[in-house]
C-alpha cells in the first residue's frame, strides 16, 4: 500500500510578518511579489529561492520561505523600516499534510469546508484546528491538494499528536522531522 | 452548527469568534461625574433587540461588528471595524 | 394542587411578577411570617416553567464572600426542614460536593474558600486527590492526562432536590393562604406615579398595588425597562443535559471548573449536567450540538466509562448575569419597587433565603440584612460583591 497520505513537519523554514498602511509599498519595494487580494498567497523567487507571501486581511502580511533565503533574511533582518510599516513577531511551527483523504482528516479536527475551496484563487485560510488558530496555505500538487499549516510552535506538539492518529487512521503517515 | 459571516474571512462556524458586547460610547472621562462613569462601567441595556455588537475572528484576530437580534440569533448586518468612527453616530439609539 | 382564579381582582397588596421558586417563596413567606396573604403571584407562562424548571438543583454554601457564605448557609439551613414545612417530599439529597482542582492556583482558591466558610461556620475542607478517589472510585484522576486532578474543596452539607417540587411546594402553601397564583398572565406594563408604584398592566387587566416584586430571572432587563431602571444584567442562555438511567454509582456532586463540568446522579439515576455559560447574550432557550459535544468530551475526560451512555435530553435556560457574580436584590429608587434578580448560574439554592429575606423587605419597606450585599446600588459606589471565584465554573 502506498501511503500517500502524509502528515510532515517542515523543517528549516523562517517566516516573518509585516503590517501597516505603508507595508505594501515597503514591501515591493523590497522586491517581493505581493497578493493583491486579502486572505490569498504569491509566490516570489523560484526554487530554494522560494518565498511565500500571505496577505492577511488588508494590510498585514506573513512572508515564509527556506532559512537562508535572501530575501527573506534581507526583509526580515532589515532593522530600518519607514514609518507606517510595523514588524509582526512570527515564530510559526511549520508543518505539511497531503494526499488522499486530506479532507477527511481535516474535517475531524476543523470546521472549516476544505473540500469547498477555489484552489486557483490562491487563498489563505485563517480557521481554528483543535482550537488552536492557524493559517494554511493550500496548494495543488501531484498528489491532489497539500496543505501547509502554520501554527504558534507552542501548540506545534498538540496539534500534531493530536492529527497523527487521525492520519494514520485514514491509511496515511506521520514522517517525524525535527521541529523543536 | 451556527454559522457567522465575518466581513474577512466569510462563512465561519460561530466557534471560530468570540463575542465582544454591545458597541457602547464612553463619557469622557475627564468631564463625566462619577455616578455617570459607573453607569457606563457596569450597566448595560440587557434587554432583547437588534444590537450593533463587537465581534472578533480569534483565528485571525480580526475585530468587527455585527447587527445582530438577540432574541432570534440572526445577523442582520457585519460592518468593519472602522464603523464605531465613521457611521455608528448616525444609528446608536440615543 | 392550587386554585384556579378565574378573575383578577382590581388590587392587591403584593403582586408578584414571577411564579418560579423565587416569586411563590416571597408570597409563601409574605402570608406565612407577615400576615399578608392579598398577594397576587403572575406568570406569562406556568409555574416553576422557567429557571427553577431548569436548572441542575445543586444547593451549596461554599461561597467565597462573608456576605455569600451568610446568605447561603442561611438557605441550606432552610432547606433542611421544607419538605416537613410543605409535607410535601422534596427528595432533598445531602451528597457531599466535589469542587475539583486541577491548578495549583484552583487549589489555592479551594484553600481560601475553606477558610472563609470554616469561620462562619459552614462545613467545607481541602482535600486530596487521594480523598477524592476514595469518594468516587470511578473517576480518572488524570483526566486523560491533561488535566490532572490535584484535590478539591469538599462540601460536606451539599445536596440536590427535586426542583419542580419546590416550586409547587411553595405555591401550594402560599395558595392555601390565600395567595392567588395566576398563570398565562403576561405584565405588559408598570404604572408609576411620582416615583411610586401604583399597579401593573397585563394581559388580562389592570391591577392596582403599591408594591411590586420582579423576580423573573431572564426577564428582567425588561420587567426593568417599564419603570426606567438601569442594572448591569445581561442574558445569555445557559445549557443543560441529562443522561438515560444508569446504575447507582456516583453519590457526591462533582464539580470541575477547569473541565466546566458539574454533575449529579438523580434519586432515578440519570446524570443531570451543566457546563459553562452559552458564550454569546441570547434571549432563546435553544439547545446547541456544541455544547452537548463539548461537555461529553470533559465529562469523558473524567468518567471514560462513561462513553456508551446515551444523552437523554438537552434544554437551556436565560441566566440573568452579574459582573460580580452575585445577585442583586431588595429595594429599588422607584419606591414599591423590588427586586430578585442578577441570579444568573446560581439561583435555585437560594430559593428559600430569597423568599425569606425578600418578603421580610416587602413587608417592612427596607432590606433585609443578609441582603445588604447584593443591593442595586453596589455598582454606583463601586462596591462589588466577587463572588466569581466560587462560581461553579469558569465562565
Amino acid at each position: 500500500m502506498t501511503h500517500d497520505l502524509v502528515l510532515q513537519v517542515l523543517d528549516k523554514r523562517g517566516c516573518c510578518g509585516f503590517k501597516g498602511p505603508r507595508a505594501v509599498e515597503w514591501l515591493r519595494d523590497q522586491g517581493l511579489l505581493l497578493p493583491t487580494q486579502p486572505n490569498s498567497w504569491a509566490i516570489s523567487g523560484k526554487n530554494l529561492e522560494e518565498v511565500i507571501v500571505a496577505r492577511l486581511g488588508a494590510s498585514e502580511f506573513f512572508i515564509e520561505g527556506m532559512v537562508g533565503t535572501e530575501i527573506l533574511e534581507r526583509v526580515a533582518s532589515n532593522t530600518v523600516k519607514p514609518s507606517g510599516v510595523y514588524p509582526v513577531l512570527r515564530e510559526d511551527c511549520a508543518f505539511v499534510i497531503s494526499g488522499t483523504n486530506v479532507d477527511e482528516v481535516l474535517a475531524q479536527v476543523c470546521s472549516f469546508n476544505f473540500a469547498d475551496l477555489a484552489l486557483a484563487a490562491n487563498p489563505v485560510i485563517m480557521t481554528l484546528v483543535m482550537d488552536v488558530a492557524v493559517l494554511i496555505v493550500p496548494q495543488e500538487s501531484s498528489v491532489g491538494c497539500r496543505y501547509r499549516v502554520w501554527c504558534d510552535p507552542t501548540f506545534a506538539r498538540y496539534i500534531l499528536d493530536g492529527l497523527e492518529p487521525i492520519v494514520i487512521e485514514y491509511g496515511g503517515v506521520h514522517r517525524e522531522t525535527y521541529y523543536e | 452548527m451556527k454559522l457567522l459571516v465575518c466581513p474577512l474571512n466569510g462563512p465561519r462556524p460561530v466557534t471560530e469568534f468570540a463575542y465582544g458586547g454591545e458597541v457602547r460610547v464612553s463619557p469622557d472621562p475627564d468631564a463625566c461625574s462619577d455616578a455617570e462613569w459607573g453607569n457606563y462601567v457596569f450597566n448595560r441595556s440587557g434587554s432583547p433587540g437588534q444590537k450593533y455588537e463587537w465581534w472578533c475572528h480569534a483565528a485571525s484576530g480580526f475585530w468587527f461588528i455585527a447587527l445582530r437580534d438577540t432574541t432570534t440569533d440572526l445577523v442582520i448586518a457585519t460592518y468593519p471595524a472602522e464603523f464605531v468612527q465613521t457611521g455608528f453616530s448616525r444609528v446608536r439609539p440615543q | 394542587m392550587f386554585t384556579r382564579h378565574d378573575t383578577l381582582k382590581p388590587g392587591y397588596d403584593v403582586v408578584i411578577i414571577g411564579a418560579g421558586g423565587h416569586g411563590l417563596a416571597a408570597a409563601y413567606y409574605l402570608a406565612r411570617d407577615h400576615g399578608i396573604q392579598n398577594v397576587a403571584v403572575l406568570d406569562k407562562g406556568y409555574l416553576g416553567g422557567g429557571n427553577t424548571g431548569r436548572n441542575t438543583t445543586i444547593i451549596r454554601s461554599n461561597y467565597l464572600t462573608p456576605e455569600g457564605v451568610k446568605f447561603y448557609d442561611e438557605s441550606v439551613r432552610l432547606w433542611q426542614d421544607l419538605a416537613e414545612d410543605f409535607d410535601l417530599n422534596l427528595f432533598y439529597s445531602t451528597r457531599g460536593h466535589f469542587t475539583l482542582a486541577h491548578t495549583d492556583s484552583a487549589m489555592r482558591t479551594m484553600r481560601w474558600r475553606a477558610e472563609v466558610n470554616k469561620h462562619f461556620g459552614v462545613r467545607s475542607e481541602a482535600v486530596d486527590a487521594a480523598f477524592v478517589k476514595r469518594a468516587i472510585p470511578s473517576i480518572d484522576l488524570s483526566c486523560g492526562g491533561h488535566a490532572p486532578i490535584l484535590g478539591a474543596l469538599f462540601h460536606a452539607p451539599g445536596a440536590i432536590a427535586r426542583h419542580d417540587a419546590v416550586a409547587w411546594g411553595y405555591g401550594r402553601g402560599a395558595d392555601r393562604r390565600g395567595v392567588e397564583i395566576h398563570q398565562q398572565t403576561e405584565v405588559t406594563g408598570i404604572r408609576v406615579q411620582a416615583g411610586r408604584v401604583a399597579g401593573v398592566e397585563t394581559t388580562r387587566g389592570f391591577i392596582g398595588t403599591s408594591r411590586v416584586l420582579c423576580a423573573v430571572a431572564g426577564f428582567t432587563p425588561r420587567i426593568l425597562d417599564m419603570v426606567g431602571l438601569s442594572t448591569p444584567i445581561y442574558v445569555h442562555p445557559l445549557q443543560a443535559m441529562v443522561s438515560e438511567p444508569i446504575k447507582a454509582w456516583l453519590d457526591p456532586i462533582v464539580v470541575s471548573g477547569s473541565l466546566h463540568v458539574y454533575v449529579s446522579q438523580t434519586a432515578r439515576g440519570e446524570l443531570v449536567m451543566g457546563a459553562s455559560l452559552d458564550p454569546y447574550e441570547l434571549h432563546s432557550t435553544r439547545s446547541t450540538l456544541d455544547f452537548a459535544e463539548n461537555l461529553s468530551a470533559h465529562m469523558l475526560d473524567m468518567f471514560p466509562f462513561l462513553c456508551e451512555v446515551k444523552v437523554n435530553r438537552q434544554w437551556a435556560g436565560l441566566a440573568d448575569m452579574t459582573p460580580d457574580f452575585a445577585p442583586i436584590m431588595g429595594v429599588t429608587p422607584v419606591d414599591g419597587f423590588y427586586i430578585d434578580a442578577g441570579w444568573g448560574t446560581w439561583g435555585f439554592k437560594a430559593t428559600p433565603v430569597c423568599g425569606k429575606t425578600m418578603s421580610h423587605t416587602l413587608a417592612t419597606g427596607r432590606n433585609h440584612e443578609l441582603i445588604e450585599g447584593f443591593t442595586i446600588d453596589r455598582f454606583a459606589r463601586y462596591q462589588l460583591t466577587g463572588e466569581k471565584g466560587a462560581a461553579s465554573v469558569g465562565h
